[in-house]
């Protein structure tokens, strides 16, 4: 049992870290990202491309990074710059677009084969205090946890952190207060497909890379932000470790047909009841 | 051109029938099915224009809905003999019914609540159309019967027909609630939510009616598909259904009756094209570029290339015109 | 005896009911409290302006009674003929089919419709058809439809706007909107009027044209208006009443002769030293 929660707090880490970046453009720019997890794809096979080429693996990780931030960037830049501070609905179908097209684009330049990206962590099993544990989770949970907190840091102590979450908070009142909010929403969709490639690099090793490797995390994602609160950053990994847990025990104990319901039902369970989610504070539309 | 449709407005309607209601029964065949599938598509647009469209609320729950409708009328037919007309009201009834109980914890928080409960939603239906056996067939889906009314087996220029009227009886409908304080409540909500609730207007309710309505002709439209395709499967739930769906109507024309048909016409027409040219394989990237495209270019779809009056229902006086 | 009697004794021997009676309202947003312990009465049939200095927590209150805010203690009772009704236990779209209704400082219309449909979606609460009638075009709903329009065109011709009717709003000068937003707010046929600056964005000719609609209105529906205003002249000219507030709290209420020399009043606007700037 043990073992099936330490597997879920990994898997639950990543789908936390999809969330997380979903979560931080909406804030950012009030977008709802239906395309964050196929940018996670795309970066997965960028890092098998870069690896079949023959670069070790520790030149690969940071420029598949690099390809994330250039990804989101470019995005914002040409396609959602413009519907920024509109209404949800356009901007909503517009990465439902991108979605689509990136499917087909990763079908079209890799085919539709399964690949294999191998781990940078050793997944030899590792005996804790007892408790047989993958290294590969272990892992998981270590780079989740570590960018977590550097996450943490940037936003509670540099400046451009903090601007961001006062651009978060009031755009109208950060741009009068000369931060240059432009900029900004660059940064938050470069950060969040950092984020996205992290995600798609440490859960390479076990979906393998194939184009429709993303789909299923993408909905235990949305699950997860919704959790922990579609304004909070770190209530969408908290979110996303629950319900990785819960879909894990309840796949051992319940039915593996139930596994994948699960996060739909946390999700509504949490409409009805509280709908800010766990960690978000609720919020009063100003009119 | 653009006011081609706006001084005639019989024009639209006597095009549409003689190309894609009469046109069509002279080759028959697989000519034939393409449009009696558009006019199926058109009707689901129309449904989702209405939620969409009108009152600006996104939903990914279209497939669920044509799902519901297609395996309802199936079973409806197949296991319990009910007669086609009456299965396939049921069947919508029971997507309807379904779709309301989803949407109702949900539709009193904001849009983007809706769009990934909606997400969620079609993500576990087709769980549960793999997993109900004996009744659904399962993973490897059903055998749906073909079209027979009041004893009479319709062949496919008969079936094209009835599908027509339906959609001519659904159309005459929606117009209804359109021109109705109903209809200008929907599209309150897209104009201000606050407003239309400091005007009185229970948004909430309202929504649940938008959706209940979508819903209702979606589910309407996977009746009248089962009896069309005689086979149905759970990949009716996936969520390309859905996008297909919602993309009809940003590639047609929000909330117009013309940007509906426009819409099924591309989203039914883009694919075949796509696979005579050898390029079939690209079929969602063809939809998310014209999307993308839609949005960015084109805001009310290719229904403005047509026409200036964008919400003909919504003008108050009849055939007035926005000065 | 009540703020106001406190304030005009000559109003308590009166012994009129007021329409509208607030009390110990406190509205906050997390850490930050806009509006604590306000009280005051509005007198039915009257013209009640609601001014202070920016941030004295004006359009909160008004929020607060139409209910888009909810405060965290007080009370707002409505006096209807059914009885008193506890505002506070009233969802937002409640408070119009009450009888109140109001207009927004950034102009909350139907960007995308014409004034016509912009005024008509106002005459839906007195609109009895239901959606299977909607639906299937049923007499009462076609009835129904036809008496609205006519009603509206009325309502339109009353205030000018018949030659704008079919224009869509988004494509009118600011003052028509202004205008539009007006109508839709008087197509409620309310008791009670809650205006939150409409004389914003006006030159001095418009500002007194407004005042002389304003009163036209009141006299002709005996609407009691409850409005927040700036402009000095407008709210000197047409009040009977007016209440101060001052950083959230309630400062001084009065005729308008009573506000105008009123010292408290004058260091709030002029900004003294001693009440404190809060910029």
């Amino acid at each position: 049992m043990l073992q099936m929660i330490v597997s879920g707090v990994a898997l639950g880490a990543i789908y936390g870290l999809i969330a997380l970046g979903i979560v931080m453009v909406f804030k950012a720019t009030g977008i709802l990202n239906f395309a964050h997890g196929e940018a996670a794809m795309l970066s997965a096979f960028v890092a098998y491309t870069l690896f079949k080429l023959g670069l070790p693996l520790w030149a690969v990780v940071p420029l598949t990074l690099i390809f994330g931030a250039a990804l989101g960037m470019a995005i914002e830049r040409f396609i959602i710059r413009r519907f920024i501070g509109k209404a949800l609905l356009s901007s909503a179908i517009c990465t439902l677009g991108l979605f689509l097209v990136f499917g087909d684009l990763a079908i079209w330049v890799w085919g539709k084969d399964t690949q294999e990206l191998p781990s940078i962590f050793p997944s030899a099993p590792i005996d804790i205090g007892g408790v047989i544990v993958s290294g590969l989770d272990l892992g998981i949970v270590a780079v989740c946890a570590t960018l977590a907190a550097l996450l943490f840091a940037f936003f509670r102590f540099t400046r451009l952190g903090i601007a961001m979450q006062a651009t978060m908070e009031n755009p109208t009142a950060a741009r009068l207060m000369g931060i240059p909010i432009k900029r900004i929403y660059a940064l938050a969709w470069a950060l969040s497909h950092v984020i996205a490639a992290t995600a798609g690099l440490l859960i390479a090793p076990l979906t393998f890379v194939h184009f429709s490797m993303m789909q299923h995390a993408l909905h235990f994602a949305f699950a997860a932000a919704v959790l922990g609160g579609i304004g909070s950053m770190p209530g969408a990994l908290l979110g996303g470790v629950i319900i990785g847990v819960t879909s894990n025990l309840t796949g051992a104990y319940v039915s593996s047909a139930w596994k994948d319901a699960v996060p739909f039902i946390v999700m509504l369970v949490i409409l009805i009841v509280r709908p800010h989610g766990l960690l978000a504070r609720a919020q009063v539309k100003k009119v | 051109m653009t006011q081609v449709f706006d001084r005639f407005p019989w024009l639209g309607p006597l095009l549409f029938v003689l190309a894609f209601v009469l046109a069509p029964l002279v080759p028959g065949g697989y000519v034939l099915y393409i449009f009696t599938l558009v006019i199926i598509y058109t009707l689901a647009s129309f449904g989702t224009n209405i939620l969409t469209g009108y009152t600006n609320l996104i939903s990914m729950a279209g497939a669920v809905f044509f799902g519901i409708g297609a395996y309802g009328s199936a079973i409806l037919t197949t296991h319990f003999g009910v007669p086609l007309v009456l299965s396939m009201f049921l069947a919508a009834g029971i997507a309807t019914v379904v779709g309301l109980l989803l949407a109702l914890p949900v539709l009193r928080l904001e849009e983007v609540f809706l769009a990934i409960a909606t997400l969620g939603f079609v993500m576990i239906s087709v769980e549960i159309a793999k997993s109900s056996g004996e009744l659904s067939g399962g993973e490897n889906g059903m055998g749906a019967p073909g079209p027979v009314l009041f004893g009479w087996e319709l062949d496919e220029r008969a079936y094209h027909l009835f599908v027509a009227v339906v959609l001519a009886g659904a159309l005459w409908v929606a117009r209804n609630l359109a021109r109705s304080h109903f209809g200008r409540g929907f599209l309150a909500i897209k104009g201000s939510d606050t407003a239309a609730r400091a005007l009185g207007l229970n948004t909430t309710a309202l929504k649940l009616v938008a959706f209940g309505v979508c819903a209702f002709y979606t589910g309407l439209s996977g009746a009248l598909y089962a009896p069309l395709v005689r086979f149905i499967d759970p990949s009716l739930f996936s969520i390309m259904v859905s996008i297909s769906f919602v993309s009809m109507v940003i590639v047609g024309g929000l909330g117009s009756i013309l940007g509906s048909v426009l819409g099924a016409v591309f989203v039914i027409g883009a694919p075949q094209l796509l696979t005579y040219l050898g390029f079939d394989q690209f079929q969602r990237a063809l939809y998310g570029v014209a999307m993308i495209l839609a949005l960015m270019f084109l805001p009310d779809g290719l229904a403005s290339l047509f026409t200036r009056k964008r919400l003909p229902a919504a003008d108050a006086a009849e055939g007035g015109v926005a000065k | 005896m009540t703020v106001m009697e406190q304030a005009n004794p000559a109003l308590a021997a009166q012994g009129t009911a007021p329409l509208l009676s607030i009390r110990n309202v406190r509205m906050a947003f997390g850490g930050i409290v806009a509006v604590q312990d306000v009280g005051f009465d509005v007198m039915p049939g009257t013209v009640h302006a609601l001014i202070g200095p920016n941030g004295a927590g004006k359009t909160t209150m008004l929020n607060c009674i139409s209910r888009f805010y909810t405060p965290q203690q007080g009370s707002m009772r409505l006096a209807t003929p059914s009885g008193e009704v506890e505002l506070l236990g009233c969802k937002a779209h409640q408070v119009a089919r009450l009888g109140i209704a109001r207009t927004f400082q950034n102009l909350e219309l139907f960007a995308e419709l014409t004034v016509f449909d912009n005024v008509l979606i106002a005459r839906s609460i007195a609109m009895r058809a239901t959606l299977a009638e909607a639906l299937l075009g049923l007499p009462r709903q076609r009835r129904e439809e036809r008496a609205e329009r006519e009603h509206v065109e009325k309502l339109l011709e009353q205030l000018g706007l018949q030659r704008h009717a079919h224009a869509v709003v988004r494509d009118l000068p600011y003052g028509t909107q202004k205008l539009v937003e007006l109508a839709r707010a008087m197509a409620l046929e309310p008791k009670l009027m809650l205006l939150d600056e409409p004389a914003a964005g006006m030159n001095n000719r418009e500002i007194d044209a407004l005042g002389d609609t304003l009163r036209r209105l009141q006299v002709s529906t005996r609407a009691t208006l409850l409005l927040i205003e700036h402009s000095m002249p407008l709210v000197m000219s047409i009040s009977d009443t007016i209440t101060v507030m001052h950083n959230g709290a309630f400062l001084a209420q009065g005729t308008p002769r009573d506000i105008e020399s009123h010292p408290a009043v004058i260091e709030a606007y002029l900004g003294g030293g001693k009440s404190g700037k809060r910029r």
